[in-house]
């Protein structure tokens, strides 16, 4: 719990949550999505133990209730309507990594790896997977302008696939509009819609589903 | 002695006219160019959505409903629902926060554009929603209220909207649009609003920031440039004509040696061929728009480009335009997809209204 809260502060700090130039609203983004895509990194433990269950998401609470404090000593303003939906997607996100964490773990037991090894796999396995996807609009920027004719679904797909957005699209904030990822993504100049709030929610809810019957689905194998 | 006299006389009257002629426009091209804006407003009538909207977009509706309001058709509400569908739907969007925007994105640019179409209608009957808007975008300047302190770059500026990320593009039009709501000239919204538009003039006498140049040309926003135009501080067209429009309607005089520095880097590095400044052809009908918006307000019909040759603005940007029309009465930028210029409807409302600036 304690290393997640400093690596998450060492990190916001990194990315400019205490920086002079960052936006007020920038800042509280950063406060809550940092421990969001840290957790996965610091879900060793067997994910499916209550205690591990109940560690994991206490060191989610304090990295964030910590980098909150930051972020508002810097200037923030979080308001309330804006923080619920923000804390409701970022618990979805933590939820459903956890839950593919599990999953995942699983599969590789079934292909014969032992118990540890396949935690091991899982979580980094997870989290760059969780990375990959958040950082989507940077890594498919050049597919999305590609051609005269770009398409807004091809855009609005990429965009709609990255957690960063999600959380963006929470906190009522044009996350690709802001200075770093409008210099470098070219979705600044692009046509596209961001996803709504609500059809954020359904997919965060399926998706947990999904993965939470898969998890009851897929047989330990024998030890 | 008196032969000579004479004849100076004779020579003189006889170039008058033709100077005089030199500045106005060719009345045969006007007419071609208000048969362009006829056939442009034809395309976006056909386009028109069941509710009047055009792309599902607010911002897009609104420049269209400005581009048949201002028209020399002088079209208005009684002529039917191609106008009363798309104030509707305008009147649809608007937010508790008296923004006018469908979506999170964009909502101090459709608010501002929305503001100017609202205000071309001459309804009293929109004075609260224009007065909303009004409010929102000055509550959106950074300022004090955000956090910010005079001495930092973004103090004055208007972003897109959510974002807090301040650009000279979005505030000229939040400009525009205060402007059409008929803002009181002594609100703070104008200085502060100047303070961030001399910052992002490569002018270091009216410019206290480092990076400032002095070639009297602007950038988007204070020390910096889209990577579209390869980043860095140097100055542009679009930006040079947002930030002359900037000064403009903020209430500078036209004598200000800031106006008149840029309007000498405009006209010295004049092409209608890319975007001046630049050898790219990004954002080039947004400075089409702009260009004509400031030239128009400037007052001057002819200038002199840095090679010393007399241009008649009206003139040749009418030919230019009227030469990229497609047959179906569209217009669309085929070079780029930037800034969403290859969406037809958005460049056939810009390229109408910077047509009607022309002709007017």
């Amino acid at each position: 719990m304690l290393v997640l809260a400093g690596t998450a502060i060492v990190v916001a700090l990194a990315l400019g949550i205490a920086r002079p130039d960052t936006p007020p609203a920038t800042r509280l983004l950063l406060a809550v999505a940092t421990p969001v895509l840290l957790v996965p990194l610091f879900s060793g433990e067997a994910a499916r133990t209550s205690k591990a269950l109940a560690a994991g998401f206490a060191g989610w609470v304090c990295s964030t209730l910590l980098l909150g404090v930051v972020a508002i000593l810097c200037g923030a303003r979080p308001a309330a309507a804006q923080l619920a939906p923000l804390l409701m997607v970022a618990l979805g996100i933590v939820v459903v990594t956890r839950l593919a964490a599990s999953v995942t773990s699983r599969l590789l037991r079934a292909t014969g790896l032992d118990e540890p090894a396949a935690r091991e796999w899982a979580r980094w396995l997870v989290a760059a997977m969780l990375w990959l996807l958040a950082t989507a609009p940077l890594w498919l920027g050049p597919l999305a302008a590609l051609g005269a004719e770009a398409s807004s679904a091809r855009s609005s797909a990429i965009v709609a696939a990255s957690p960063l957005v999600h959380l963006g699209v929470a906190a009522g904030q044009d996350l690709l509009r802001t200075q770093w990822w409008y210099a470098h993504t070219s979705f600044g100049s692009l046509q596209f819609d961001y996803p709504s709030l609500a059809a954020i929610a359904r997919a965060y809810v399926a998706i947990a589903l999904a993965l939470a019957a898969l998890d009851f689905v897929i047989k330990e194998p024998a030890r | 002695m008196k032969k000579l006299a004479l004849l100076a006389l004779a020579a003189t009257l006889a170039i008058a006219p033709a100077a005089q002629a030199a500045d106005k426009m060719d009345p045969a091209l006007k007419e071609k160019a208000r048969r362009s804006i006829d056939a442009g407003l034809h395309y976006l009538r056909g386009q028109q959505a069941e509710n009047g909207s055009l792309s599902g977009s607010v911002g897009i509706t609104a420049l269209a409903l400005r581009a048949f309001l201002e028209s020399h058709r002088g079209y208005n509400e009684a002529d039917g629902p191609f106008v009363t569908r798309p104030v509707e739907f305008l009147l649809s969007k608007v937010n508790d926060d008296g923004s006018i925007s469908e979506s999170l994105q964009n909502r101090s640019y459709n608010t501002a554009v929305t503001l100017v179409a609202l205000a071309a209608t001459k309804n009293p009957k929109y004075q609260a929603a224009i007065a909303n808007g009004q409010k929102f975008l000055t509550g959106h300047q950074i300022d004090e209220g955000e956090g910010y302190q005079q001495d930092h770059r973004y103090y004055g500026g208007i972003g897109y909207g959510g974002d807090e990320r301040p650009d000279l593009s979005n505030l000229y039009l939040a400009i525009e649009g205060l402007k059409a709501a008929a803002t009181d000239p002594k609100d703070p919204v104008w200085q502060k609003a100047l303070t961030f538009v001399n910052r992002s003039q490569n002018r270091s006498e009216s410019n206290d920031q480092p990076w400032s140049g002095n070639d009297g040309g602007f950038v988007y926003m204070p020390g910096w440039n889209p990577p579209e135009f390869g980043g860095g501080t140097a100055s542009y067209g679009g930006m040079t004509a947002a930030g002359l429009i900037g000064l403009l309607f903020a209430g500078v005089d036209r004598g200000d040696p800031r106006i008149q520095a840029a309007y000498k880097w405009m006209t010295t590095n004049y092409t209608l061929e890319t975007n001046p400044g630049t050898d790219a052809k990004h954002g080039l009908f947004y400075f089409y728009n702009a260009f004509a918006k400031v030239m128009a307000a400037y007052g001057d019909d002819t200038f002199t480009d840095g090679k010393g040759q007399v241009h008649n603005w009206r003139n040749e940007l009418a030919q230019k335009l009227i030469s990229l029309q497609a047959a179906d009465g569209s217009w669309v930028n085929p070079d780029s997809n930037k800034w969403w210029e290859n969406n037809p409807h958005l460049v056939t409302a810009w390229t109408v209204i910077a047509l009607e600036q022309i002709v007017r």
